[in-house]
């Protein structure tokens, strides 16, 4: 079938219209995000540190961050330390979607592998549709209760968004005591299986956290 | 000549504000209108992020109608539109986090905001620069301050006071206690108008409001122009 002159004219004249607006809108984005990267960087590094310190109180630095791949939510975890270089746990990032938004959070877990412990909850982002639901109903009860180490009933109000928060929480113990496989890769980009991961060599054993010496240097303290 | 095109200047302004409000009038951009208005600082903020979306692409829409053919006018007033959210957020995430946090999903769905697209459609592709420039003002100014106005009452029902300093990290904290005392000495607060429900019933109340000053304005209008009929009449006889 042959197109006629002025059809192919049309065509081009569309394809040209559509290719202009594409391009230009990519430019000034692109443009912008150069812009906004570094300070969004930076914000969210900020948020970062609060976060950790708000899931452990007595948090004061942290080692390099482990990465995590082959899981659903977590993406990377930390051993949180206190002034003196003690361990006080894990600190895992969590980010997941759902059809109300999505969260990124940090989440504590410390104790015996055999028997992790569930620690503070902070939220870095928060987009759901419910989120003063979420964060009234079920996040912040939990982290106000100094001795709960169970997250609550997820029917708050803000139920999708309580399930993503349990979810990700469940993760990242599993990732704890091993009965999630995941792979493990360091600052120096080695990559470890799960099974050369000792976490009870590295955090205390106990049910209060605080007692082990621990490497800061991310190789050292994992593998 | 100069009058008329004055009077269209203004006309594009004005409408939007009061009598063409696209929220308590037109009845559009109800959703973020009833889920951002919990505080007056994430209103004010939302409304002001509406605002640059819609004179910008009012703007560039206009300036490109000549050139864009008709068959991809939609599609590439979304594409412009999507353009101007997604610097905004940009910008918002990098310089005002606590207002795009407190925002959400909210503001990336001003992309498909009746308003943003109506306006583009309905004005921007059939006038010039100028007046679309006007019309998104007016009509960004009478979204803010509808936004303002529900939040305004709902943050003080709801909460028994007026934060600011919250999400604009750069003014000073204060929280005006209006209905509950800053020690818990009184406590007047209506939880029910800090939930969507209460969104609802503000709402609703502020659009019969608006609605009675139309009609006993449109009332009024009827009444000088019959009067005016008779003058002319009485004259004529």
């Amino acid at each position: 079938m042959k197109i006629a002159a002025t059809e192919r004219q049309r065509i081009l004249l569309v394809g040209g219209a559509l290719s202009l607006i594409g391009g230009v809108s990519a430019l000034l984005i692109g443009a912008v995000n150069a812009l906004t990267a570094p300070v969004i960087a930076a914000n969210d590094l900020a948020a970062q540190e609060t976060a950790m310190k708000a899931v452990y109180g007595d948090f004061a630095s942290a080692s390099s961050p482990i990465l995590i791949g082959g899981s659903s939510y977590v993406s990377k975890f930390w051993v949180a330390l206190d002034q003196e270089n003690n361990a006080l746990g894990y600190i895992y990032r969590a980010d997941g979607k759902n059809k109300y938004g999505s969260i990124a959070l940090l989440v504590g877990v410390y104790g015996a592998s055999s028997s992790p412990i569930l620690g503070r909850i902070a939220l870095i982002s928060d987009t759901e549709t419910f989120k003063e639901k979420l964060e009234d109903g079920y996040v912040d009860p939990y982290n106000a209760d100094p001795t709960a180490t169970n997250l609550g009933d997820t029917t708050c109000g803000a139920t999708h968004g309580a399930t993503l928060i349990e979810d990700m929480a469940v993760e990242a113990k599993g990732i704890y005591d091993g009965s999630v496989a995941v792979t493990f890769t360091d600052a120096s980009g080695s990559s470890y299986t799960p099974s050369s991961v000792s976490y009870s060599s590295n955090v205390n054993s106990g049910s209060s956290p605080g007692s082990a010496s621990v490497d800061t240097s991310a190789g050292g303290t994992v593998g | 000549m100069d009058n008329i095109r004055r009077h269209q200047h203004q006309e594009s302004f004005v409408s939007g504000i009061i009598s063409n409000n696209p929220l308590f009038v037109m009845v559009l951009g109800t959703c973020p209108a009833l889920a951002i208005t919990t505080t007056m600082e994430a209103a004010f903020g939302m409304g002001l992020l509406f605002l640059f979306v819609l004179v910008s692409s009012n703007v560039l829409i206009s300036l490109l109608r000549k050139i864009i053919p008709e068959e991809i006018k939609t599609p590439s007033n979304i594409v412009v539109i999507a353009t101007f959210v997604t610097i905004v957020k940009m910008f918002c995430s990098a310089y005002l986090p606590a207002l795009y946090n407190s925002l959400g999903v909210f503001l990336s769905l001003l992309v498909v905001n009746c308003i943003v697209l109506g306006r583009a459609e309905a004005f921007a592709d059939q006038n010039g620069v100028f007046d679309s420039f006007l019309d998104g003002m007016g009509n960004g100014i009478g979204y803010t301050l509808a936004l303002c106005v529900i939040a305004l009452i709902r943050e003080i029902l709801g909460t028994g006071y007026l934060t600011i300093g919250v999400i604009f990290t750069f003014i000073p904290y204060f929280r005006l206690p209006v209905l509950k005392a800053l020690d818990g000495s009184y406590d007047y607060s209506m939880n029910l108008f800090a939930s969507p429900m209460g969104g609802f019933v503000v709402f609703g109340l502020l659009m019969a409001l608006m609605q009675l000053w139309n009609l006993k304005k449109k009332a009024a209008e009827r009444e000088a122009a019959i009067a005016k009929i008779h003058l002319a009449a009485k004259e004529g006889a």
